[in-house]
């Protein structure tokens, strides 16, 4: 359990947070550049002196400025993995390892451990200005690992990597997270890599933190000013019923539909292991239709009610559609609505293709 | 005879330089560590202090050290009467004028290399558990070395040039405050051209050879810097 109870004040910067985290898991932290999310993690980790109130971690008391105690960051045990990587040029990539084991005090994951987790066996001896933005990453979360921290605090840890570095690199936190069942505190401004990452979500805007709850509970209902038309989408867990390799498709199905029988499929590879999939549908994505087609090339058809719709723009609009008490969020032109007449409470038809269930694999 | 009085001049300036080096690089380190860190509005009234050897004709610090190290003042009726010292005309006296004529040369290396250096990388050395002390030495010092050596050796060259301060409050004594520079003028004054020549010749060779090797190690820190700056650690 991680208690704050903060403030800070510079010039034309407010920022307050009064929160609890549980840190079951992978907490989100989502906001634009300027919301406080790095003030928050550089409070945590001891980098801001001058925040003002408590933190507590683990029942021992980090800052608490009434009493002028503050454990200096090097004392808390908390690992941090900056938004630039941070290597020290003048150490090799080994090297820049061993600094970090060498000063840590119960030593419980060996250098070797920390490169198969982070994959970098073929980088031990080169020379840290010689890595890709991707590489150096790793290898910054490898030598965060190897102090052994009882908290691991990430700062937009791929904003500098594309596409797909970015995925490989989430679905390599995912599973550190798994393994080592390592609580870590994930800022991010991308809606994408919260949805694929983070169990428990904060967002923040303007120095205070403006939602918390579970991931799918936040990003359905995120406020318009954080969502562009790639992060407009609708967030789910899918359980994974059966494979169909002869296809290439996955089955899938709701994990609580009320009643009734729900089948998705996704083309996306994944895992034989897998169980579940944290998918996400891009509103753009999906098609509506007010009969059910049998005769279409789309393989997922689900039917159900408009719960609202709403203008996103000039010529968009939002339909918020409820099918055995899942939300999808599906965006349509306001053409298309003109010449559908949708309203409220009318049975509607959802259609997608198998490409439109994304995830992170 | 002379020849004697050059070797033991000689003697006495390495002697002068090398004392002088060592004391500055423990005095200069912190102060150049304090100056890059503080937000003081000191900071600029203490930089223009440490700066005044730069401007200032040597003559005039030493004349004011010479009244300091007087009997007949303060400072130096006190050194006499507590320690027994008395530093006019003597070699700790022309040490401590050199300290202070010399300072700015490490001072200001050191503090250009540690602003460049920034916080960044001690953060998160810091984040690994390594203290302040830890961090000089293992994080700090290791990409600082060639600032170091800089400061070093512009401090001893500038020292073995010296001559205004010397004079002043060292005056002329063979083996205790009789430096090269003023051998060199004393040969000069004595007609002796073919003396002054190995003199003058020398101290200009050795300052071309210690200057040539601290501006190749600017250029290989140089390039480290740009390297680290244009990769990603001008960051934030």
């Amino acid at each position: 359990m991680l208690s704050v109870n903060i403030q800070w004040q510079v010039s034309n910067f407010a920022f307050s947070c009064k929160h609890q985290i549980n840190l079951q898991g992978i907490t989100g932290i989502l906001g634009h550049s300027g919301s406080g999310k790095t003030t928050l993690l550089r409070a945590i980790a001891g980098l801001n002196k001058h925040v003002q109130g408590q933190i507590s971690f683990a029942q021992k008391t980090l800052l608490d400025s009434a009493n002028n105690t503050f454990i200096a960051p090097e004392d808390r045990n908390i690992g941090f993995v900056f938004q630039d990587a941070r290597l020290f040029p003048h150490l090799n990539v080994y090297d820049n390892l061993l600094f970090a084991y060498k000063r840590s005090k119960n030593k419980r994951i060996s250098i070797d451990e920390s490169i198969a987790l982070t994959k970098i066996q073929h980088l031990t001896t080169q020379h840290v200005e010689q890595l890709s933005a991707g590489q150096k990453q790793r290898v910054a979360i490898a030598r965060a690992l190897l102090s052994d921290p009882t908290l691991l605090l990430l700062d937009e840890p791929l904003s500098a990597l594309d596409g797909a570095a970015r995925g490989d690199m989430v679905v390599m936190l995912r599973k550190i997270h798994q393994q080592l069942n390592l609580p870590m505190l994930y800022v991010s401004h991308s809606v994408n890599e919260i949805q694929q990452l983070a169990d428990e979500v904060m967002v923040m805007a303007q120095g205070k933190v403006i939602q918390t709850g579970f991931v799918h509970q936040i990003i359905n209902n995120l406020s318009p000013t954080l969502v562009d038309q790639y992060s407009n989408q609708t967030s789910l867990t899918l359980e994974v019923v059966e494979q169909l390799p002869e296809y290439g498709l996955t089955r899938l199905d709701f994990p609580k539909p009320n009643n009734g029988q729900i089948t998705l499929f996704t083309n996306q590879p994944c895992k034989t292991t897998a169980s579940s999939l944290r998918c996400y549908i891009l509103a753009n994505d999906i098609s509506l239709t007010k009969h059910p087609h049998q005769d279409t090339s789309m393989v997922n058809n689900l039917e159900g009610h408009i719960t609202s719709l709403e203008q996103l723009n000039a010529n968009t609009i939002q339909v918020l559609i409820d099918v055995l008490g899942q939300e999808f969020k599906v965006n349509i032109t306001r053409y298309s609505e003109q010449k559908l007449q949708l309203a409220p409470g009318q049975p509607i038809c959802l259609q997608f293709k198998a490409n439109a269930i994304r995830y992170f694999s | 005879m002379n020849q004697v009085n050059d070797w033991l001049a000689l003697y006495t300036t390495l002697k002068l330089a090398f004392f002088t080096t060592i004391i500055l690089l423990f005095i200069g380190t912190p102060l150049a560590w304090f100056l890059s860190k503080t937000r003081s509005k000191f900071k600029v009234l203490l930089e223009a202090m440490v700066a005044l050897p730069l401007v200032l004709p040597p003559t005039v610090l030493g004349f004011y050290l010479l009244l300091a190290f007087s009997p007949n003042s303060g400072v130096g009726r006190f050194l006499n009467d507590v320690f027994g010292i008395n530093l006019a005309f003597s070699f700790s006296g022309i040490l401590i004028g050199s300290i202070i004529y010399s300072l700015p040369f490490v001072v200001q290396p050191l503090q250009k290399a540690f602003e460049q250096l920034g916080d960044q990388l001690l953060e998160a050395g810091a984040m690994l558990g390594a203290g302040k002390r830890d961090q000089f030495f293992n994080l700090v010092f290791p990409m600082t070395r060639a600032s170091f050596i800089t400061a070093a050796s512009l401090g001893f060259a500038h020292t073995v040039g010296e001559f205004g301060v010397v004079l002043m409050i060292g005056g002329n004594i063979p083996g205790e405050t009789r430096v090269l520079s003023i051998a060199l003028f004393d040969q000069v004054e004595a007609l002796n051209y073919t003396a002054a020549h190995w003199l003058a010749g020398s101290l200009l060779l050795g300052s071309i050879v210690l200057l040539s090797l601290v501006y190749l190690l600017n250029f290989k820190q140089n390039r480290m810097h740009s390297k680290i700056n244009t990769s990603e650690y001008k960051a934030q």
